[in-house]
């Protein structure tokens, strides 16, 4: 899988993960404790209602009521507390079975019109809600609630035949006008609600106009236990059971109470869609904060590779500017510690490359200009020979030394700005004009290929120079007179080339991968003058400036092939 | 003799690069006063005016740039050669943004820097006296045409009239770029071929080996690869 590897992105994807495993957890749990906090509220419910209904049943045994009268009791008993109540007698026969209770269509509201006019003339139909919005229909009519239960009742023929009768019953019925109309019609029916028992019946007489309430006591009978949760249709699966026992103790029936209403699932169901949600949106959130952490983190770092690269390219002054309390801030000032020990030593190295400069140059110089003057002074003799060759020597001991402290600026010149831009072109018709020059006193041929249009690249200028002087020092120090040497400078698209061709004594093949070492002098190079240094400057140069440097033997002669990026 | 009274001021610090630069100077004909501190010298300009001055970078109370700057504030216009340490661009840039006129590296040659303080006095004294005289002067060589003579110095070069007349038309045109055909027509008076063409090479050759400090690093005559010559500025 492909997981991206900047913190930019890991750490959002981390954070997301750790939300979603977090959501996981808490979620199942309060899910398990949801469940089975429910599944015990379900059979607290239907206990508490077994214990109530069944001493009211047992009740009506002891009245010697008519089983007629008992079956429609426990039949709204069941459609109160939405529970299917089965009454079994002693010798196992069904005495009563309200069935699973559905609850539908148990309200209806009904718009009666007002005295005198006829429901065809209203043109209204019952129940329509919009009616309610007509100021007209409001002020006139009388709305009445009608709670009406769906009855059973077995029926035994003498015969032993037994079959069902069902009706409407109305339990409970509600009239409702305007408060500025007949407010006693409000309660027209409540004597009857009353004496159908119903204990909070007197809550829905005192509730505002328009608005039924129905029983609210849910420890009892189940109303606004679950409320609009409740789902009509799911059952609980548990089983409450009672006996119905006469003065003597004697077990009359019993009571089944079971398929209550289940509405810890719906509970559950829909706290997980909620939770679903709430997860996805945590995941969400999360991701966010992580994107900001992670911004937070990677900006600072992105701006501290910035400055580090740009120290590595040689700029030794740069600092960061980074203001943080945090690992960061350390970070940032622990770097600028390290830019400025480095930028000290820098400075340090380059004074002491300049003082060495000048103590061996001071020495040189005095010898150089005393052992003129004995040159000058001395008549032709062996003398003067030998002042001659100290002077030959003396030579030498100058050109070692300005190329190792040549070598040791360049390696050590990490603060040298070589990222400027700088004609090449320049530079090559200057060097050539005076090894054109020398080649001419030598009897070797010169030969310039330059283009027209001027050649840019990025350094130093005078260490590029230092590359075109020891390149073409080589070429004319090893070619004999009379033969050419070339040098030839084009673009190739990004690249600038340079190439040094001469026709002297080549490279012997087996020490062509050691020519750019210090000191390295070839075997057939033996009899030339020269310190071995020039091209481990020319190299070091080439690798400062980011080229390259190839060489090959075109027996006979040498040549040399340095790439420079071109500036644009 | 011009320089024969011309006063030098060297200020360098060593001592054994200042006794061996006074006898060359000296030798050349010039009077060489020697300090060995930049302040030491900067009062005795002031004081005696020499004709030059010849000012080392490093010196032991500040740079020879500070003390070229001073020398120029205070009014002391007379050319300054600098002596440099390092072939570093910065040093020659700098030393001629603080007034110096020229500059030699240490290690010089002897020959080289009585060369640049000629050419030096030349352009500061020399011109004016001989302006009408017909003298051309190039580095530091007076070419005069009256009499058909080549110096450096007190020193008269030998040259043949055709490397006379070569020297004189490139001295003419100093700086510019010269053609082969060019040349040959202006001094030979020939139409150019190759073979024509080779015998300018031939002249310059020789006449490089008279009038270069060292002929075999040519610094006045130069060759333009693909083109033809050029006499330095």
């Amino acid at each position: 899988m492909m997981f991206p590897k900047s913190i930019r992105w890991q750490l959002p994807f981390s954070y997301a993960l750790l939300a979603l495993l977090s959501t996981l957890a808490l979620g199942v749990v309060l899910l398990l404790m949801l469940r089975s906090y429910y599944t015990e509220r379900e059979i607290t419910y239907l206990n508490n209602n077994a214990d109530t209904i069944s001493q009211a049943v047992q009740r009506l045994f002891h009245e010697d009521a008519p089983l007629a009268a008992i079956q429609a009791q426990i039949t709204s008993y069941a459609f109160l507390s939405q529970v299917r109540i089965q009454l079994v007698d002693a010798t196992g026969a069904m005495l009563a079975d309200t069935g699973v209770q559905h609850g539908h269509n148990l309200v209806s509201i009904s718009a009666l019109p007002p005295e005198g006019a006829s429901a065809e003339q209203s043109g209204i139909s019952a129940g329509n809600a919009a009616l309610y919005e007509h100021e007209a229909f409001r002020s006139n009519y009388t709305f009445r609630a009608n709670l009406e239960v769906p009855i059973s009742i077995p029926i035994f023929s003498q015969n032993g035949e037994s079959g069902t009768a069902d009706y409407y019953t109305p339990l409970i019925r509600l009239d409702f006008v305007r408060s500025d109309g007949n407010a006693d019609d409000a309660v027209t029916d409540l004597e009857q609600a009353q004496t159908s028992r119903r204990p909070s019946i007197e809550e829905a007489a005192e509730s505002p106009e328009f608005t039924l309430v129905l029983p609210a006591s849910g420890t009892l009978y189940g109303f606004g236990l679950g409320e609009e949760l409740s789902s009509p249709d799911a059952r609980s699966g548990h089983v409450a059971q009672r006996l119905i026992v006469n003065d003597s103790g004697q077990p009359m029936g019993q009571l089944l109470m079971s398929e209550g209403p289940a509405y810890g699932g719906q509970i559950v169901a829909q706290v997980g869609r909620v939770w679903v949600f709430a997860g996805g949106l945590a995941v969400a959130l999360a991701a966010l904060v992580g994107w900001g952490v992670s911004r937070r983190i990677t900006e600072p770092l992105i701006m501290l590779t910035s400055v580090t690269s740009r120290m590595a390219t040689g700029v030794l002054s740069v600092r960061s500017t980074l203001q943080r309390n945090d690992e960061l801030g350390m970070l940032a000032s622990a770097f600028n510690d390290m830019a400025r020990r480095v930028e000290e030593t820098v400075v340090t190295l380059r004074r002491f490359v300049a003082d060495a400069a000048h103590e061996l140059h001071t020495p040189i110089t005095a010898l150089h200009t005393n052992l003129e003057l004995a040159t000058d002074d001395l008549p032709p003799s062996s003398a003067r020979d030998y002042v001659e060759r100290a002077r030959a020597q003396l030579k030498r001991l100058e050109n070692l030394t300005d190329s190792l402290l040549d070598l040791s600026r360049i390696e050590a010149g990490v603060a040298e700005d070589t990222d400027k831009p700088v004609a090449l072109s320049g530079i090559v018709m200057e060097v050539s004009e005076l090894y054109a020059s020398r080649s001419e006193q030598l009897g070797i041929n010169f030969v310039l290929e330059i283009s027209e249009a001027p050649v840019f690249v990025r350094g130093s200028a005078w260490q590029l120079r230092s590359v075109l002087t020891n390149l073409l020092d080589n070429a004319i120090k090893f070619t004999p007179p009379g033969e050419t040497i070339s040098l030839r400078v084009r673009s190739e698209g990004e690249w600038v080339e340079v190439q040094v061709q001469d026709r002297g004594i080549g490279v012997p093949a087996e020490e062509l991968p050691l020519i750019f070492s210090r000191f390295h002098r070839c075997r057939n190079a033996a009899a030339y003058p020269g310190s071995g240094l020039g091209l481990a400057i020319v190299k070091s140069v080439i690798d400062a400036h980011h080229g390259q440097i190839a060489v090959r033997n075109t027996a006979p002669g040498t040549s040399f092939t340095v790439m420079l990026p071109a500036s644009a | 003799m011009i320089s024969h009274a011309q006063k030098i001021l060297l200020i360098e610090d060593d001592a054994a690069v200042a006794h061996s630069l006074r006898d060359g100077l000296e030798r050349d004909g010039y009077a060489v006063i020697w300090k060995d501190t930049g302040n030491d010298g900067i009062r005795f300009a002031r004081e005696h005016s020499p004709h030059l001055i010849v000012l080392d970078v490093r010196l032991p109370d500040g740079t020879g740039f500070e003390f070229c700057h001073k020398l120029r504030q205070q009014g002391v216009y007379q050319p300054i050669l600098m002596l440099t340490v390092r072939r570093d661009e910065m040093d020659k840039v700098r030393g001629l943004e603080m007034g110096a006129d020229d500059y030699v590296t240490k290690p010089y040659s002897l020959r080289e820097l009585l060369s640049r303080v000629r050419a030096l006095l030349r352009r500061a004294y020399g011109e004016l006296s001989l302006s009408d005289s017909g003298v051309l002067y190039v580095s530091d060589l007076a070419i005069d045409r009256s009499r058909g003579q080549v110096r450096r110095g007190e020193k008269l070069i030998f040259l043949t009239p055709i490397e006379f007349r070569l020297l004189i038309y490139l001295a003419r045109h100093q700086g510019q770029v010269l053609t082969r055909a060019q040349i040959l027509d202006a001094v030979w008076g020939y139409n150019s071929n190759s073979e024509n063409e080779r015998i300018v090479n031939v002249h310059i050759r020789r006449l490089r080996e008279k009038v270069e400090i060292d002929p075999s690093t040519p610094s006045l005559i130069l060759t333009v690869p693909g083109m033809g010559y050029r006499l330095a500025v």
